[in-house]
């Protein structure tokens, strides 16, 4: 015979509800299916996706790791960045807030794809995720 | 469109793994192209059941989640070793070594992030349908795997320890406004009046029946080693099976 506890369950679900993880998946859920239904954001995303073609990823992806673990802190002024590219706009690139619905985040990106493209690097970038591949000139 | 399947349970022990396993077999043998997700970070183990047990792979969805790689890179096609002769089926395993587990739980992960590599990986290899095994309970990865689904289906034994914590699940997934959700009964020792069972089930927990299977001991047996229903194509369970895949398919 099976027999629920409604009341139980009654209150663990308002508890749930309640609770600041469900919340924020509750918001993340929606956020996800009004994206779903906005065909003209959907658009705009695949373009910028189209953007990105995939040899540029890799290009960013080993500069990131470059820029991330052989510049030191004191060194950073030498880096070759545009001049209105920020070095924090690299950070924002790389952090796991980066969202690619969020415009500002996406000219990083473009820019930072423009940086790399420009001959102002005195590294070259394979784009085979190996350190062998990130060699001097 | 891609159909997003979550096969989930509140407890250990329901034979998750082995029925998302099996159901994903049997929908890519109808000639669907398949995605099976392991999204059981914390205990990863469906790998065991596709064959992969002893091998590592080269990217997991950790790595994926962790913005190492593409999410089509994870993908591993087991069309060709599971021998299938219609469909194909990929498999996105989570990482079994255990400082990439602990990463993950330690810095969790942004659902539009999986949300988004499940959307690129049903495009890239054009799925028709993509289960999601999670990990058992109620927590926020459960939360956040299940939430971005178009079916739930929840697995439970006959047994008082999975009924408050499966009523839970099913009027959290309600809240998530998931679109359809279905109660698997499993396991389901002989003498039972599977009947009987179902409509009490269907009646207190205000949910459809998806299905309702049997204890099979042979399947026990198998100890998870491979897919039962590939080498046992008249046995019973492609019954069972074949109701579920009518539930999760049906509009």
């Amino acid at each position: 015979m099976v027999n629920i506890d409604r009341k139980k369950v009654d209150e663990a679900v308002a508890e749930i509800e309640k609770s600041e993880y469900f919340q924020n998946v509750l918001s993340q859920v929606k956020k996800i299916r009004s994206m779903k239904n906005d065909s003209p954001l959907k658009n705009k995303i695949n373009i910028w996706a189209g953007l990105l073609a995939e040899n540029e990823f890799f290009k960013l992806k080993h500069y990131l790791k470059y820029y991330e673990k052989k510049i030191s802190q004191d060194q950073l002024k030498n880096l070759p960045l545009e001049p209105h590219f920020k070095s924090n706009n690299l950070n924002i690139l790389n952090s796991p807030k980066f969202d690619e619905c969020i415009l500002e985040y996406l000219s990083f990106r473009e820019m930072a794809l423009k940086f790399n493209s420009i001959k102002c690097s005195e590294y070259v970038y394979s784009n085979k995720p190996n350190k062998k591949n990130i060699s001097k000139k | 469109m891609v159909k997003i399947v979550s096969i989930h349970s509140f407890r250990g022990g329901t034979g998750k793994s082995n029925l998302c396993a099996n159901l994903a077999v049997f929908t890519a043998l109808q000639g669907n192209n398949v995605g099976v997700v392991d999204t059981d970070i914390q205990s990863p183990g469906i790998h065991v059941i596709f064959g992969l047990g002893k091998k590592t792979p080269k990217f997991t969805l950790n790595d994926y989640l962790n913005k190492k790689c593409k999410i089509k890179e994870v993908a591993i096609e087991l069309t060709k070793d599971l021998k299938l002769d219609a469909g194909k089926i990929f498999l996105i395993p989570s990482a079994m070594d255990a400082s990439e587990i602990t990463k993950i739980l330690r810095n969790g992960y942004e659902v539009d992030m999986l949300s988004s590599g499940l959307d690129k990986l049903s495009e890239e290899f054009n799925l028709n349908y993509l289960f999601i095994d999670t990990h058992p309970g109620l927590n926020e990865e459960t939360f956040l795997s299940t939430a971005i689904s178009d079916v739930l289906l929840v697995i439970m034994r006959l047994d008082e320890q999975d009924w408050v914590g499966s009523a839970v699940t099913l009027e959290i997934a309600k809240k998530l406004e998931i679109p359809k959700l279905g109660i698997v009964i499993n396991k389901i020792l002989p003498g039972i009046d599977i009947k009987k069972i179902q409509k009490e089930i269907n009646k207190n927990f205000k949910v459809p029946v998806a299905g309702a299977i049997k204890y099979y001991d042979e399947l026990a047996k198998l100890a998870s080693k491979s897919i039962f229903i590939i080498e046992n194509k008249e046995h019973e369970l492609n019954n069972d099976i074949n109701i579920l895949f009518n539930f999760i398919s049906s509009d």
